[in-house]
This record gives structure tokens, sequence and C-alpha cells, in this order.
């Protein structure tokens, strides 16, 4: 196949002598060989691949051998345990305190009553000169003088 | 036995299955990433993380059965781990390793040493400045010996594409390495 791909390649030029010029120079490069340094590192890398895989294999699949009266004892402390627990369990429930009712949220309809708003705000004028008033007040206080000893009395009220 | 039976014993834990698996099509996807990226260090890292990737899931491969073999499906999974990382690092290409392996030749030093490693940096210099999905097609082409219909799969593009890729890239090459030709013809 490499020959008549050759062939199929070269039919114009492989006769000419540039073409066999080429090929003996392109073969004059010689490629080094790999160290063997590649060989021990890609064994390595296979064994531990393996290795790795192994110890995975034996957490999930491995087994174990255990006697008897070894396993019994085992199969009883871990029954009993389990029933210890379980009573526990149950201890607790009874003594916890009741459950907080859920609190239930009800919708209430409520009429709702619109009102008109007033803004609009109505100032009186005091008239001048007028009993009460502030300026009558402050020109009867202007000349008062206290005096210099109040008696007081006291009346019995009815 | 074949690489479908390997990679289903090496998927469930079969070690020896998997270092038959990995001693099959290491070198292809090693080589394939080094001309691609050209950096020893990170074609290291792709081989390895190609192969842990497909035992790690299998499903993949098995689900492109149909159309795939395991040779193209890593060179598929070589070419996006590439890929990623040359977007990552925006084409930036590290030499060391190069650098290094041309030291070698040279110390081992007579003339025709000394000019076949000039050549050879060269044509790699020239491979490495080719655009990727050019590179990738001469790489696979001319290194991998892979048939453009396998191109075309690992690269996801039709054989037309890849055809095309693979002439512009010779013609690329052809121009930058002219001086280079024995007969002294120029382009």
């Amino acid at each position: 196949m490499k020959k008549d791909d050759h062939q199929n390649l070269d039919n114009q030029r492989l006769d000419l002598p540039e073409d066999r010029e080429l090929n003996r120079l392109l073969a004059g490069w010689q490629a080094p060989e790999s160290s063997g340094d590649l060989d021990e590192r890609a064994i390595a890398s296979y064994r531990g691949y393996f290795n790795w895989r192994r110890l995975w294999r034996r957490w999930l699949a491995g087994s174990i051998r255990i006697p008897v009266p070894l396993a019994a004892a085992a199969v009883l402390l871990l029954c009993a345990t389990s029933f210890l627990a379980a009573r526990k369990t149950t201890r607790i429930s009874i003594e916890s305190p009741p459950a907080v009712p859920p609190t239930k949220y009800v919708q209430v309809p409520v009429p709702v009553t619109r009102e008109k708003i007033v803004t609009r705000v109505i100032r009186l004028k005091a008239e001048q000169g007028s009993p009460g008033s502030v300026n009558s007040a402050r020109s009867d206080l202007a000349n008062f003088r206290p005096v210099g000893e109040i008696n007081i009395l006291v009346h019995q009220g009815e | 036995m074949t690489d479908e039976k390997l990679l289903e014993d090496a998927a469930a834990g079969d070690e020896t299955a998997f270092v038959s698996l990995y001693e099959r099509h290491r070198d292809l996807v090693f080589r394939f990433t080094y001309r691609l990226l050209q950096s020893q260090e990170t074609a290291e890292e792709i081989t390895h993380d190609c192969f842990l990737s497909l035992i790690k899931d299998p499903r993949r491969f098995k689900a492109d059965r149909g159309k795939a073999s395991l040779r193209t499906y890593l060179c598929a999974a070589a070419r996006n781990l590439a890929f990623k990382r040359l977007r990552r690092t925006c084409a930036e290409t590290a030499f060391d390793g190069f650098s290094e392996h041309l030291v070698s030749a040279a110390s081992q030093a007579p003339l025709r040493l000394l000019l076949d490693a000039e050549v050879s940096e060269t044509v790699r210099k020239a491979v490495g400045e080719l655009p990727p999905l050019q590179r990738e097609a001469l790489i696979l082409f001319e290194y991998e010996e892979m048939s453009l219909a396998e191109i075309a799969e690992v690269a996801g593009a039709d054989v037309g594409t890849v055809k095309s890729r693979l002439h512009r890239a010779r013609e690329r090459l052809r121009v930058v390495l002219a001086p280079y030709f024995k007969s002294g013809c120029r382009v």
C-alpha cells in the first residue's frame, strides 16, 4: 500500500534526481533511541495503576475470616447495643416537651371606610384691644411690680 | 498474539502482555513524537502517557477498532498530545537532546561523520521548520512508512488533504536542502 501511495504521489517527480537526493538526505536524520528510564517509568506506572485498582477492589469486595465464637459474641454485642439505643430513644421521646402547636393564620376580611382628608387651614385673626388678647396682656404686665409682703388667708370650704 | 488480545490481557492486569504490547509499539510512538517535537524528554513523556492512557481506557481503542489499527491509534493519541504541547508552548522547541546526540557523533570524528552530522542537523532543522501538519504527514510517510490512508486516519483528515500536505512539505524541503544535493541540482 505504501509503495502504491508513493507511486501515486510521485508519479510525475519520482524520476527526478532531486527526489532521490531528498529521500537520501531525509534518511540521514536518525531519531535517537529512547532511554531505559522510559521503560522503567512506563512499567512502574502500569504496576502503580493496577496496585491502586487492586487496593480499591480489596476495600470494596474484600473479606476477612473470623472464628465463630468471636462472630457470635460480636453479633450479641451488636444486638444488645441496638436494643439499649432503641430504649434510650423511646425514653427521650416520652420525656420530651409537647410540641408547640403550629400557629394558625386566619384571614379575616376587614371593612375599610374611606375617609376624605381635608387639608385646608383656616386662620382666625384676633381683634386688636379685645380682652384676653396677647397684646393687651403684655401692656397690662408692663408696669407690674411684686408686693413686698404677702398674707395668705385660708378659708375652710363648704 | 494480536494487539487486541494483548491489550485485553494488559487491561486486565497481565504485566507480561503489557510489556509485549509496549515493546511492539514503543519505538514507533517515540520516534514519531521525537521527530515532531524534536525533544527527547517530551517525546518520552508523551510515549509514557500514551501507553498509560491506553491501559486506563482501552475502550477508546475498541470503539475505533473497525477502522483503526493499534499502530495508527497510538500515533493519533501521540499526535494529539504533541499538538497540545505545541499549542501550549507556542511551538517552542527544545533542542537539548539533539545537541548531545550531535556532540557524541562529532567526538567519534572523522570528516565523514562530521559531514553526516551536519547534514542530519540541517535536515532536522528543515523538518522542524515545516508547519506542524505538513511535518506530521512527512514524518509518518517518510520515516514510519505509513500509507496515505493510515496517515489520514492518524491526522483525522482525508487522503487528498494528506497528499497535499505531503506534497507541500517535500517541495519546501527540496528548496531548503538543495545545497546538499550531490548532483548540484537547484530548484
